[in-house]
């Protein structure tokens, strides 16, 4: 099969010079022909119709890109149902512990023994006795829901500082200011002093106790002693 | 069946290209200036160094790049904390004198949404600074343009690394101006509401270790004038 010497004509106006491309161009469409005239289609309607399916395929590309990206959660934090018992006044209370020594990640301060190890408490004056934890915090069920800091030391500005801030990946954050002496029942009581998302437009008080396990050790590896710390918030009234 | 392959090839170059877009989205764009710059108001400025190993303490879940710090740290391994990093960090001021501790308590947040250029922290930082007194920041983080300039770059550099200059303001909530929450507690930040921007100067990235070079600041708008130190 040759080209109809019209088509050549076009094609030399058309590139120009390039016969040898149109030559291969009509050989090229010679073989497509043939598959068009095997399929009994007409040869005209292949190429733009391959075209389009390309196009759609390009825009649908997009979309699916775009719908997985927008329904797709990225990140997907774990989550513990909050154990919370309502008070009278439709606050709730919850509480927390810290099983030592397990779940103190960090202890630092100048002069003291500190946790882990190796750890490289800063000398620098500033800090003075300055002191630094940091904890994993279990709910009721004795089950990790986050990660807690109590900085506690005496400035020049702040006087004796004792304060806590409970980060829960899933929730929120809470900080909370407490007294700098415990009471007669070695517990120490304080105010949150703000919260984030979850805890944005709370109020209330935070309450630490920490005290020795004697008999509930059930092995060797169990808890010596507990930090608990009990929350009673309740949302702030509108427009306060 | 014809069309099923230059529909396919449409597919992932639509993809490729969507992504592309994505990458280089000149709508979206990191903040080079600080919202508090032209505030007017007196400015507390803490800076620290981002590098794990110049901390006093840094722990994740232990299997990310950044490793935790020192060696014997417990680590984040539990389901509800493993997308949670802490930092324990020396703050100093900006002649580089030590003005106190700083804990740093960071989040993959489930609000990003890469289709915005959204690569979200929330971060949380407990102050303790004797001298001046001491404070809580909550905040969200756009990390998008720093995982876009600096840590692919990085990994996609044959030497595994990335060196220059860059400079960029993280803070991207929660308030409407872009800037943190600050929550004072004691000292001159008692019952003090206030806000704060945190940024990173970063002058060299590791893809094997992370931030070899990097420091961070906070600038915390100050309630009442700020004594020279």
């Amino acid at each position: 099969m040759t080209s109809p010497p019209r088509a050549s004509a076009d094609c030399a106006l058309f590139h120009k010079s390039p016969v040898t491309a149109c030559e291969s161009r009509a050989g090229s469409l010679n073989s497509a022909g043939r598959a068009a005239e095997a399929a009994g289609k007409p040869i005209a309607t292949m190429g733009p119709l391959v075209f389009k399916s390309f196009v759609i395929g390009v825009l649908s590309g997009v979309v699916l890109v775009a719908c997985l990206l927008h329904f797709v959660p990225v990140v997907d934090q774990h989550r513990e149902a909050s154990l919370i018992s309502v008070q009278a006044n439709g606050g709730n209370t919850e509480s927390f512990h810290v099983n030592l020594p397990d779940d103190r990640i960090v202890l630092g301060g100048a002069g003291k023994e500190v946790i882990p190890a190796n750890l490289e408490w800063p000398e620098v004056a500033v800090l003075g006795d300055a002191q630094a934890e940091l904890f994993k915090i279990r709910n009721r069920n004795d089950v990790v829901v986050g990660v807690a800091s109590r900085i506690s030391g005496t400035g020049s500005a702040t006087g004796n500082v004792v304060e806590w801030t409970l980060h829960l990946p899933a929730r929120g954050t809470l900080y909370a200011n407490l007294q700098p002496l415990p009471d007669e029942g070695g517990s120490r009581s304080g105010r949150l002093r703000a919260g984030t998302r979850e805890f944005a437009s709370m109020q209330g008080s935070i309450n630490e106790r920490t005290r020795a396990i004697e008999d509930g050790r059930e092995n060797d590896s169990g808890p010596v002693g507990r930090i608990e710390l009990v929350t009673a918030l309740v949302r702030e009234a509108e427009g306060s | 069946m014809r069309y099923a392959l230059p529909w396919f090839a449409g597919v992932l170059v639509g993809a490729l290209l969507f992504l592309v877009v994505l990458y280089y989205n000149p709508l979206a764009n990191g903040h080079a200036m600080s919202p508090l710059a032209v505030s007017g108001q007196p400015l507390v400025d803490l800076a620290y160094s981002r590098v794990p190993a110049e901390a006093i303490a840094y722990t994740n879940n232990g299997d990310k790049r950044l490793k935790p710090y020192p060696e014997k740290i417990g680590e984040l391994w539990e389901p509800t904390i493993r997308k949670t990093s802490v930092l324990v960090t020396l703050l100093s001021d900006g002649s580089g004198t030590a003005r106190g501790l700083g804990v740093k308590f960071a989040s993959e947040s489930e609000r990003t949404t890469l289709l915005k250029g959204e690569a979200l922290i929330d971060s949380a930082w407990h102050v303790f600074l004797p001298d001046s007194g001491s404070l809580f920041i909550d905040q969200t983080e756009n990390m998008w343009f720093y995982v876009r300039d600096i840590v692919l770059p990085a990994r996609w550099s044959s030497a595994d690394s990335w060196r220059g200059t860059w400079y960029g303001v993280t803070t991207a909530g929660p308030t409407a101006l872009g800037t943190a929450k600050v929550a004072g507690g004691t000292g001159r930040f008692a019952d003090v509401a206030t806000e704060a921007v945190e940024a990173i100067n970063a002058r060299a990235y590791s893809a094997l270790q992370g931030p070899v070079s990097a420091t961070g600041s906070l600038t915390i708008v100050a309630v009442e004038p700020v004594a020279q130190q």
